[in-house]
């Protein structure tokens, strides 16, 4: 048997927690657009769209990230497609973050008052530049803090996808755990590393929050 | 030939029969007060005047944009809107943009003006109001009154045909009532068209070319509004002047 | 399964060669139709299975054909999943509310040393991923002299973490009491522990009701992981099923239906209990 030390250990679960990182990051940025295009077709004026929309956000926000995850590596194979788990964590995580920053936007574009609207009508705007010049921009402003408070559920997502095999943080946890049969210490030490990721994105988020309820 | 004409002019908020057929006309230049008690319809019908409520029966036509129950569509409503500007109770000010900001931004989004253009409109349009020094401060750094005055100078901006102004005064610290009843009253010697909903009698006497009393939805007494208070034809009117005072 | 895969195994000298045919596939189908065919002639089995399908799946490489006919053969499995999922999310949600109330009193007032160490409490449940923290409690308590079976580590996992977030969602609707109320409240004589219960508590609650809700349905969600501990729940179920059936797609696709159907069953619920249980409106 391998003997491992400290260091080992901590060296490999900071291979996992950058992989964790890339995912998050990966993550956020293609979620990020495309819940946008979601929002914008949540929020547009297209029945159809619309439609559409809120069965994606309903669907993902609605059932397991884990099945997710299944469901997407076990269906791509169907069309034959060898689905690596990187490929199956990087889609499936997108989608779901997809699907919550567009209904936490949703709420920051319907938070905007209802005389900003009317405002801009009365200015013969159409819906669009109404939205781009007037909404928009207002939402925008309120959407920072619960998106940043957002990015710290995808982070604590990424761990799911341990489970169908892609090796990041946890994954790496797990198999040093098994190795090293010092579950405690190094499930502490992955914790920790999630900790470290997390707490400064919540912290941010909860004195946005702040700064904006003390400017109303 | 008058400048708004509406006939027939129907509302309905689910089974509440708001707007019961009203007849308005205003001329070109008038000052026209609308008065009653609150749920007379009053603002509803000032809000229909540029398609912020749609109707559900009857006509409105402004400078030749009409506006009927089968045909608002968007170029319409658009159309109308271009000749009707509003100003609102709650000012309604974009807190995003500066003051100037938001009297440019119509301008350039909508008639596509050029900025240097739009921003000449928009000192114009400030200094109209008495705000030209405020052009670079936001809603949040300015008091009710001025805040209300940019709002003034924001509709101005685009040339409407004929002004709304919906209770204009009424969120206001008394002591800010009179700057902006001064830009208006400017604006009605300057040959305005203005259409106002107003608690303030005194003022609505005053300034107004017609007074109109509305009760249950309809036009119930309108004309010369000095003879109007001094005269009262309906009882209506008559208990509606006795309780403002 | 021996039996079947004997029988149907393309390999074998009995199916013609060249038919599209693979044997577990076949092999499914043969185990989870009921009843079995009637016989015809001595190779009825074996006609059955290949004459199925060819009839509906003419060429494999084009199309995959989905099948849902397992679903009747586990479905007491499944239900079993479900109510162990369900279980799980009552007895997580009861105690998580439980301890995000106490956690919200300790925190507002101060109360030592709790609201300080449910600070540290929160922030640790809040940052570290669900997963984590039912690895730790599951395989890291044990070296601590802790064993616990799986299905406690997931209850107690499920409700530490929810007791986190609904301490936050509480303390927030706490909070938010208007200083008006708690001085009416005052100069009506009420007892601090009255003014907490009717003019805060309830209130807050209320308030707070549909973040709590999402809550709970959040944590019903996540409690899927369980499987990885052997937690007997829906998607340990799934698991199972789709190891037996060769069919992880259908499987897993049906378990997401079920896990949305119980999201808005529990969402439901959720709203029952605070429509008679905390509002408690006169009927009208």
């Amino acid at each position: 048997m391998m003997s491992f030390s400290l260091w080992d250990i901590v060296r490999n679960l900071l291979i996992g927690g950058a992989l964790t990182l890339l995912l998050s990051l990966v993550a956020f940025v293609l979620g990020g657009a495309t819940g946008l295009l979601v929002l914008l077709a949540r929020i547009g004026k297209w029945r159809a769209p619309r439609a559409l929309a809120q069965m994606h956000i309903e669907l993902f926000q609605g059932t397991p990230l884990l099945l997710q995850l299944f469901t997407l590596f076990f269906g791509l194979s169907l069309f034959g497609l060898d689905v690596p788990a990187w490929l199956a964590a990087g889609l499936g995580l997108t989608l779901f973050t997809s699907a919550f920053l567009a209904e936490i936007w949703r709420g920051c574009v319907e938070a905007v008052p209802r005389g900003q609207w009317e405002a801009s009508s009365c200015l013969a705007m159409t819906y669009w530049e109404q939205m781009r010049h007037v909404i928009l921009p207002q939402a925008m402003r309120l959407s920072i803090a619960p998106t940043v408070g957002f990015a710290v559920q995808v982070v604590k997502g990424t761990a799911v996808t341990s489970i169908i095999g892609f090796a990041e943080l946890t994954k790496t946890g797990s198999m040093i755990a098994n190795a090293t049969y010092q579950p405690f210490l190094v499930y502490s030490l992955v914790a920790l590393g999630y900790f470290i990721l997390c707490y400064p994105l919540s912290h941010y988020a909860q004195s946005l929050e702040r700064k904006l309820h003390a400017a109303r | 030939m008058p400048l708004v004409s509406t006939n027939r002019l129907h509302k309905f908020f689910g089974k509440n029969h708001v707007l019961r057929g009203i007849k308005l006309d205003v001329e070109e230049g008038e000052v026209v007060t609308i008065v009653g008690r609150s749920g007379s319809g009053k603002s509803t019908l000032l809000r229909t005047l540029n398609g912020l409520e749609s109707i559900d029966d009857g006509i409105i036509e402004v400078d030749g944009a009409k506006l009927e129950v089968d045909c608002a569509d968007a170029a319409s409503l658009r159309a109308l809107r271009l000749k009707v500007g509003m100003v609102f109770q709650q000012f309604n000010l974009f807190p995003h943009l500066s003051a100037g900001q938001n009297v440019m931004l119509a301008p350039q989004v909508v008639k596509g003006t050029a900025k240097n253009e739009t921003e000449d409109i928009a000192r114009r349009m400030l200094e109209r109001v008495g705000l030209a020094e405020k052009f670079d401060a936001f809603p949040d750094q300015l008091s009710g009154g001025q805040q209300q005055r940019v709002a003034i100078a924001r509709a101005l901006a685009m040339s409407p045909k004929v002004l709304l102004c919906d209770e204009i005064t009424s969120a206001l610290d008394p002591e800010l009532v009179n700057e902006v009843l001064g830009v208006v009253r400017q604006l009605a010697s300057e040959g305005m068209t203005l259409i106002m909903v107003t608690h303030e009698m005194r003022f609505a006497r005053e300034v107004s070319d017609k007074l109109v009393f509305m009760h249950e939805g309809k036009i119930h007494e309108s004309g010369d509004p000095q003879a109007m208070f001094a005269r009262p034809e309906t009882p209506e009117f008559a208990s509606f002047i006795g309780s403002l005072n | 399964m021996r039996r079947c895969r004997g029988i149907c195994d393309p390999e074998a000298p009995l199916t013609t060669p060249g038919l599209p045919l693979s044997g577990e596939e076949t092999t499914d189908r043969l185990l989870h139709r009921q009843p079995p065919p009637p016989d015809k002639g001595g190779l009825g089995g074996l006609n059955y299975c290949t004459d199925t399908f060819v009839a509906i799946h003419p060429d494999p490489t084009m199309s995959y054909q989905f099948d849902f006919t397992f679903v009747p053969d586990y479905a007491g499995m499944l239900a079993q999943g479900v109510a162990y999922t369900v279980g799980l999310t009552v007895v997580g949600g009861t105690l998580g509310i439980g301890i995000g109330i106490a956690g919200a009193i300790s925190r507002l007032w101060n109360v030592r040393p709790f609201g300080e160490l449910y600070r540290y409490y929160v922030e640790l449940f809040r940052n570290t991923p669900f997963l984590v923290q039912l690895f730790l409690i599951f395989f890291g308590l044990p070296s601590l002299g802790i064993k616990l079976e799986a299905w406690q580590a997931a209850i107690l996992a499920m409700v530490l973490n929810l007791g986190a977030y609904s301490t936050e969602i509480i303390r927030a609707g706490l909070q938010a009491t208007p200083r008006g109320q708690l001085e009416a409240a005052d100069s009506l004589a009420f007892t601090r522990w009255q003014i907490f219960l009717h003019v805060m508590l309830r209130p807050a609650l209320r308030k707070v009701w549909p973040a709590l809700s999402s809550q709970v349905v959040i944590t019903m969600l996540g409690s899927s992981v369980c499987s990885q501990i052997s937690t007997e729940e829906l998607t340990f179920v799934a698991n199972f099923i789709q190891s037996r059936n060769f069919r992880a797609f259908e499987t897993y696709f049906l378990t997401t239906g079920m896990y949305f159907a119980l999201a808005l069953l529990i969402r439901q619920a959720m709203h029952f209990i605070g429509r008679y249980l905390i509002v408690r409106r006169p009927s009208r």
